[in-house]
């Protein structure tokens, strides 16, 4: 086993000097997964991609839990594992909050230049901290890009109709109807790439501090979308992530979530302007829906958070929102618990004026975000309020009409970004 | 005695002439560098507008935190209110330069005196902006984490620290003025004592029951959040 500091030394890979597949485990105090994850990962290559060499680079961000010493002890093929370690700034661990990974942009770069010292023609990058990960995984998600010639592929997660209200209700819907591409998990998954889409990656110019933080996924995802690069996604099992701490609230998840896409959205405004509609991307393997299990929400505490944000943020949501859609809310705040109901065209609206409002920082970033907080919820119980007595396949339906809201509305947020000032409805 | 008094009349004369003849000329200079003055302000006035209505001057000072500004500024356009400023320096130094050619030894005293006065009220003015935008920054998000903590007296909590950072900010821009010495300390002393006090009181008694309620729904949040299920992310 070759082990390497990046940060450090120029690496040299005097043991490992080609290889055609690799896959890149990225952790952090991940101790009591690491194990597991690495020996699923070298017994799916090992099953599935025998006739191919095959590396697994753990990179770590200096855990201090023995994860380090864990991986190598559960390595199976201790030649084909190697171990990196990537930098972690103060910054990174004070702004991790949901992200179990902190500084994961410098962690994904470490495993592309160390996928690109061996010239390999696929990497695949997962986090250490899931539990339950099995080798069909690996050969799941390698598979379209190694075999399939594709350039980009991500999970598309067949979960509980109470799972990924964030990324169902925004940041799917946001990326779809921008960029015209049906991908269902564009951040927080596990991603495999093709040797050109890395090295084209590699030839961007350093991100600044959110994306080499935390942001990542949305770059990556962005840059594979608007480089015209082939995409697929691959439907698996949800995740089981292992949580070190209690979650952070859902302002900080918000925060975090949508800080780097509307950063990305800034970034390739040119791009996104030109596209129309969305088209669906191949997808592989085959996905159902896991069983119904009776769930508990609170929909009283979210309408009411809410109306407490409308009668307390109006002074904040007034230099976001048009007098349009405050209408809106104001109606909407009225309304009894039973018939509280989010417009998905106003939620869209609502969406696109605080991309705008990002852009254009009418105020801090972080409180803008924030501020977001009582709206997401107030969406949040309007949509579990229709599909409570749905099934998963119903609620994904339901995903798919808001989908078509964001992109009706497209031509909206085209015109306020062109014209913020003049178009105020 | 008339030609004497015709000489005496006649001395006077020559003296008020003398006298004005001496005064005149500094007159008008002071006329003409005050003219000069005034022309030299409108083309600046002019310049300044221009490049801070380029510079969309009026949206920034609202995003920056200085949206008083625009009530103290005419037709509520801080633009308006710079260039104004600018024309009335430039008049205001031409008139001191005016004054110097009617009497050099007044206007180099006031002159040196309102230099060395400048500095504090440059120093001020900045402990003023820097103050606005740190309160208005402060009490924006004390509001939002207090609105998402369900904190029902999120607009009070705000209020009150942003008047604390005024009120702070005022006091030490007072104290590099000059202006009111001890009088100025203690009245500070007593309104931010007096505030902190009152905030004490009503969150230690007056606002226990509903304190307690907003933490225990705090509480039950977590238990909640714990016991639902659903993940956001």
């Amino acid at each position: 086993m070759a082990e390497v500091d990046i940060e450090n030394a120029p690496w040299e890979p005097a043991a490992i000097e080609s290889a055609d597949i690799v896959v890149g485990v990225l952790s952090f105090n991940s101790a009591e997964t690491i194990g597991p994850v690495v020996a699923a990962v070298q017994s799916g290559l090992s099953s599935y991609f025998s006739g191919n060499r095959s590396v697994l680079v753990h990179a770590d961000g200096g855990s201090k839990d023995g994860t380090q010493e864990l991986a190598v002890q559960s390595a199976l093929d201790k030649d084909s594992f190697l171990q990196v370690t990537y930098p972690v700034y103060p910054v990174h661990k004070l702004s991790s909050g949901y992200y179990p990974i902190p500084g994961r942009g410098n962690a994904v770069r470490t495993v592309f230049e160390a996928a690109g010292k061996v010239h390999a023609k696929t990497c695949a990058v997962l986090d250490a901290n899931v539990q339950g990960l099995k080798p069909e995984w690996i050969h799941a998600l390698v598979r379209p890009v190694f075999e399939e010639g594709f350039d980009f592929v991500s999970p598309y997660y067949l979960r509980h109709k109470y799972e990924g209200t964030i990324l169902n209700g925004i940041v799917y819907p946001l990326i779809r109807a921008l960029y015209g591409k049906r991908i269902h998990q564009p951040i927080g998954g596990d991603f495999a790439f093709s040797a050109a889409l890395i090295g084209h990656y590699l030839d961007q110019p350093e991100g600044d501090t959110d994306l080499a933080g935390n942001g990542i996924d949305a770059w990556l995802t962005t840059h594979a979308i608007s480089g015209g690069f082939r995409l697929a996604q691959v439907f698996c099992e949800s995740r089981v992530r292992h949580e070190h701490e209690p979650p952070p609230d859902v302002s900080t998840i918000l925060a975090q979530v949508l800080g780097p896409v509307f950063t990305e959205i800034n970034r390739t405004a040119p791009a996104w302007q030109r596209i129309r509609g969305s088209e669906a991307v191949p997808t592989f393997g085959l996905g159902s829906f896991p069983a119904e299990e009776p769930a508990r929400v609170d929909l009283h505490h979210m309408m009411e958070s809410f109306r407490l944000g409308y009668q307390s943020l109006q002074d904040v949501w007034r230099l976001v929102l048009p007098p349009a859609t405050l209408l809106e809310l104001k109606r909407m705040a009225s309304h009894p618990d039973e018939s509280f109901h989010f417009e998905d065209a106003a939620w869209a609206r609502t969406i696109y004026d605080f991309a705008l409002a990002y852009r254009l920082r009418l105020m801090d970033r972080d409180h803008l975000l924030r501020a977001l907080t009582p709206l997401y919820l107030g969406w949040l119980a309007s949509y579990l309020l229709e599909v409570r007595d749905s099934t998963a396949a119903e609620a994904q339906a339901r995903i798919e009409t808001l989908c078509r809201a964001y992109e009706a509305q497209k031509g909206y947020l085209i015109s306020r970004w062109r014209w913020p000032d003049r178009f105020n409805p | 005695m008339w030609m004497h008094i015709n000489e005496v009349l006649k001395r006077a004369m020559n003296r008020v002439t003398t006298a004005a003849a001496d005064f005149l000329p500094g007159l008008v200079a002071l006329l003409i560098i005050l003219i000069f003055a005034t022309v030299v302000a409108f083309v600046l006035r002019i310049a300044v507008r221009r490049s801070l209505e380029r510079a969309n001057f009026d949206r920034r000072t609202d995003q920056w935190g200085l949206a008083r500004l625009a009530d103290w500024s005419p037709a509520r356009s801080p633009t308006l209110l710079m260039a104004r400023i600018a024309f009335w320096l430039i008049v205001l130094l031409g008139l001191l330069v005016g004054i110097s050619a009617l009497d050099a030894r007044l206007t180099s005293m006031l002159v040196i005196r309102l230099f060395a006065y400048l500095p504090n009220v440059l120093v001020a003015a900045f402990v003023l902006i820097v103050g606005a935008v740190l309160s208005r920054f402060l009490a924006r998000s004390i509001l939002i984490s207090a609105v998402n903590l369900q904190i029902q007296s999120a607009r009070l909590l705000s209020l009150g620290v942003k008047w604390l950072v005024i009120v702070l900010t005022l006091a030490m821009a007072l104290e590099q003025l000059g202006i009111g010495g001890q009088i100025v300390q203690l009245s500070f002393a007593i309104l931010f004592g007096g505030i902190v006090l009152t905030l004490a009181l009503a969150v230690g008694l007056g606002s226990k029951e509903m304190v307690s309620r907003s933490w225990e729904r705090q509480a039950d949040r977590l238990d909640r959040e714990s016991e639902e299920h659903f993940h956001h992310l």
